[in-house]
């Protein structure tokens, strides 16, 4: 099994503050691997450095064999690596529609921009309005993958909460990503609500031949999602492995599990 | 038409083709600049210079000070958009970019310095002025409903999120700062040939930030607004007669008003289209008597 | 080198006057983390303050310096007040703030100029005129006096924001203002405090540029040598922002002498946008990155 992304050494300061320290893990194509760990314990920073919105101090990112350290996010994007945002990054007054034919675009350029200004005369059909409804037609189906195409027209900010979450996956999808990366996508969820959500995750991963990477705190959702998982604190790797595995790890349990905690994963 | 409301007009018309390509800059990108008096400058005297010292024709004139304002906002822009600067920093760099402009304009043996350039022909016609407002109103209107108004947009809402959506802000930064450094620089033109002389204190970090103040009062992320603001900033002066220090003490108040009361200006993110009116008037009625108005979203596209 | 000399310490001067206005603006940076394009109007106000305190009242000159700094501190808390505190807490995008800051400048100007005029109003002679020597080189009492007061100031405002409580809260909160407010520090008293703060570093500068140049509506765009200075010592330091007052001053002086006195400004503003491209952080900023 290929290696999605390999880590090395990754590392990051910000001035006297270490985020992170020396993270080595690879990502196998086509699995589900999560990465859990405390408030604080540097999750975020790692999606951050993936995808290029921090450069590391120290360490590489390689993506599908090649060195994507450092470079611009919309570059990286186009290699194939979406992202969901921890607090939600929605393009808040677009409607749900307009947020994923945004993302669209890079895939799908329809017209350039001399068409886009001087050849698009009111009334007149051309190709930029037909560009435009195939663009509409395309993230429709993007809507429906998660199942909020009843709710297109609505702007963003105005969704619930929920919703708001699942736009932003289908955002991500519009962008069609080889490897899908979801800080927290359960966040604020009740435990069914997380569940249902962990099965549409499951069945977009199938479908459309994803690897995902997610970061999560509802342990329900990591057990019966992931393949394979690594622990951090204070931004260093404290275990890794499958999830029965990292349930019984005694430091994990300590550090972050608890005492009390009781699922296995049979 | 009265010449004297054909003037008003002319004013308020070259003025909102400046508006209109600044909000596509602050209100769609949403980078705040408070230098554009400078692109606005560059038309002017490139197309003075031009028709006065090379009896170039006008029309020819003013698109070569727009092209001329548009290459300079390369120049500013490239170093300072690529560099990821924080928005403040971008600002004051603008700032200091319109003060270094008028400096120049004031040193400059072929713009005769603090005098400027008196004797311009007045070219500015009303047709010409109507004309050239449509077109550019149009190409906007083009811009912002395409899938570059999209990525502005986008930029603007969050460009983190934008970045992450495969955006490159630099590109779409640059083309929008170009755009409405053009619109400035033909503006400059009309206004140049409408006063028939210019001078560097006619470009000052005040008629900058009024500028920005028009985008912001019309509505960010509207085309319809700001061009309403431009107009009604450009027609009250001569209506009322007021002294201009107390117009500028009101401007100022405005503007911090509408950031406290109502931060989406008069048509904020939405356009005029006549079912909206419709609606707007069914609401409003709604409202007055007594019914109980569901809420709506506006959507653009 | 006699000229040389010379040329420095008339840029000292001004680079003194520079830096307490760059204090004053670095000090509400780092709290609000937005540039308060509002500062030259505080600025202008305490400098017509101290102007009419002198003339009308007839006070001592303590005494104007006093009444201007309190004055400039109870109009830099009422800026932030009316036009910055609604957009705080509605977390506003940072445009939406400098829009503000603009439209508080562009009125403040005008009503001044509206209402009292816009004549230049110049102080009256405090210092006579005279000038001291240092060093073979001759500078101005008066600038002596500003330098001297300058650097005793920042020092006074460095000294409380290191080493008393409130000091302590102010950098907390300019650090991460949700952490500290959970650790039970009012945000608003705290950011109230640090614009009048500002303010008094404002009432200083007014007066100071009042007396060395003169006292007139306009006079508030001078804060963008106080951004200038702001960004090469590092926006959000305090160090910074005098070194970098002091290093401006001393800059244009030598442009001003070596090269031409009308090209000062424009050496100004290329200097910072060649410096905003080349080191944005300037000498001793704060590491600042966007929370993603």
């Amino acid at each position: 099994m290929t290696a999605a992304m390999e880590i090395k050494n990754l590392t990051k300061h910000f001035g006297g503050i270490v985020a992170v320290e020396d993270l080595t893990f690879d990502i196998k194509k086509g699995e589900i691997m999560g990465i859990i760990g405390p408030n604080g314990a540097g999750k975020t920073t790692v999606f951050n450095l993936i995808t290029g919105v921090y450069k590391p101090t120290i360490g590489r990112v390689i993506f599908e064999g090649e060195d994507i350290t450092g470079l611009n996010p919309d570059v990286i994007v186009r290699k194939g690596i979406a992202r969901t945002f921890q607090n939600i990054r929605l393009f808040k007054h677009l409607s749900a529609l307009d947020n994923v034919v945004t993302a669209l675009d890079l895939r799908y350029p329809m017209y350039n921009l001399f068409e886009a200004i001087a050849l698009n005369l009111p009334y007149v059909p051309g190709k930029v309005k037909r560009g435009e409804k195939a663009l509409r037609d395309k993230a429709m189906y993007f809507l429906e993958m998660v199942g909020i195409a009843d709710k297109a027209q609505v702007r963003a900010d105005a969704l619930p909460y929920g919703l708001q979450r699942k736009l932003e996956i289908a955002r991500a999808l519009a962008l069609e990503p080889t490897l899908l990366l979801l800080d927290e996508p359960a966040a604020g969820m009740n435990p069914e609500e997380s569940m249902e959500l962990a099965r549409l995750i499951k069945q977009i991963q199938m479908k459309l031949n994803l690897t995902v990477f997610l970061i999560e705190h509802h342990m329900d959702l990591v057990m019966e999602l992931c393949d394979h998982l690594f622990v951090v604190n204070f931004g260093r790797k404290l275990a890794e492995g499958s999830p029965v595995e990292i349930q019984a790890d005694p430091a994990v349990l300590k550090a972050y599990l608890g005492e009390g905690y009781k699922h296995a994963k049979s | 038409m009265s010449y004297y409301v054909q003037g008003i007009l002319i004013l308020a018309m070259y003025n909102a083709i400046a508006v209109v390509g600044l909000s596509i800059f602050t209100g769609f990108t949403g980078l705040m600049s408070l230098g554009h008096a400078a692109f606005i400058a560059i038309g002017a005297y490139t197309a003075a210079i031009c028709t006065k010292l090379y009896g170039i024709s006008f029309i020819p004139a003013l698109l070569l000070g727009g092209l001329m304002a548009g290459l300079v906002s390369l120049v500013i822009g490239i170093p300072t958009l690529r560099a990821k600067l924080r928005s403040d920093y971008f600002t004051i760099a603008t700032l200091g970019f319109g003060e270094a402009i008028r400096v120049l304009l004031e040193n400059l043996p072929i713009t005769q310095g603090a005098r400027g350039l008196p004797g311009l022909y007045p070219h500015t016609t009303f047709p010409v002025v109507l004309t050239v407002f449509v077109i550019v109103v149009f190409v906007c209107k083009n811009f912002v409903f395409s899938r570059y108004g999209r990525m502005a947009i986008a930029v603007r809402e969050d460009f983190v999120a934008a970045e992450m959506a495969g955006i490159n802000l630099f590109n779409i930064r640059l083309r929008s700062l170009f755009f409405s450094a053009v619109c400035a620089g033909i503006a400059g033109g009309f206004q140049a040939h409408y006063l028939t002389y210019i001078q560097p204190s006619m470009f000052t970090g005040v008629q900058s930030t009024l500028l920005t103040a028009s985008v912001v009062a019309g509505g960010m992320g509207s085309l319809t607004g700001p061009i309403i603001a431009a107009l009604v900033f450009a027609a009250i002066p001569e209506v009322l007669r007021v002294a201009s220090m107390w117009r500028l003490v009101a401007y100022g108040a405005i503007l911090v008003a509408i950031m406290v009361f109502r931060p989406q200006g008069i048509f904020g993110y939405k356009e005029f289209t006549f079912k909206g009116a419709w609606h707007a008037l069914k609401h409003l009625y709604e409202k007055l008597s007594g019914k109980k108005a569901a809420g709506q979203g506006g959507t653009k596209a | 080198m006699q000229m040389l000399m010379q040329t420095l310490v008339t840029g000292l001067a001004v680079g003194g006057i520079y830096a307490l206005m760059a204090v004053g603006y670095s000090l509400i940076f780092s709290i609000l983390n937005f540039s308060n394009f509002a500062y030259g109007g505080i600025i202008m106000l305490g400098s017509y303050m101290g102007f009419y305190s002198l003339t009308l009242l007839k006070v001592p000159f303590a005494a104007a310096l006093i009444i201007s700094m309190l004055g400039a501190a109870l109009l830099s808390f009422l800026n932030e007040r009316i036009a910055y505190s609604s957009l705080r807490k509605r977390h506003a995008p940072s445009l939406y703030f400098m829009i503000s800051a603009m439209g508080t400048s562009i009125f403040l100007e005008n009503m001044v100029y509206a209402t009292i005029g816009s004549d230049y109003n110049a102080y009256p002679a405090i210092f006579k005129q005279s000038s001291v020597s240092i060093f073979g080189s001759t500078i101005g009492k008066l600038d002596l006096f500003a330098i001297i007061f300058s650097l005793i100031a920042i020092y006074i405002m460095n000294y409380f924001i290191q080493h008393t409580r409130t000091g302590i809260a102010i950098r907390a909160a300019s650090y991460d203002s949700e952490v500290s407010q959970i650790n039970g520090v009012n945000l608003s008293a705290v950011i109230g405090l640090v614009f009048v703060l500002a303010g008094l570093l404002a009432g200083v500068s007014g007066v100071f540029l009042g007396m060395k140049y003169m006292a007139y509506p306009t006079m508030g765009w001078i804060t963008n040598k106080a951004y200038i200075s702001a960004v090469i010592g590092g926006l959000g330091s305090l160090p910074g922002a005098v070194t970098g007052g002091l290093i401006l001053g001393v800059l244009e002086s030598l442009v001003s002498v070596y090269v031409s006195s009308l090209l000062r400004d424009v050496f100004s503003f290329t200097f910072l946008i060649v410096l905003l491209l080349v080191m944005p952080s300037g000498l001793f900023g704060k590491y600042l990155e966007e929370k993603v």
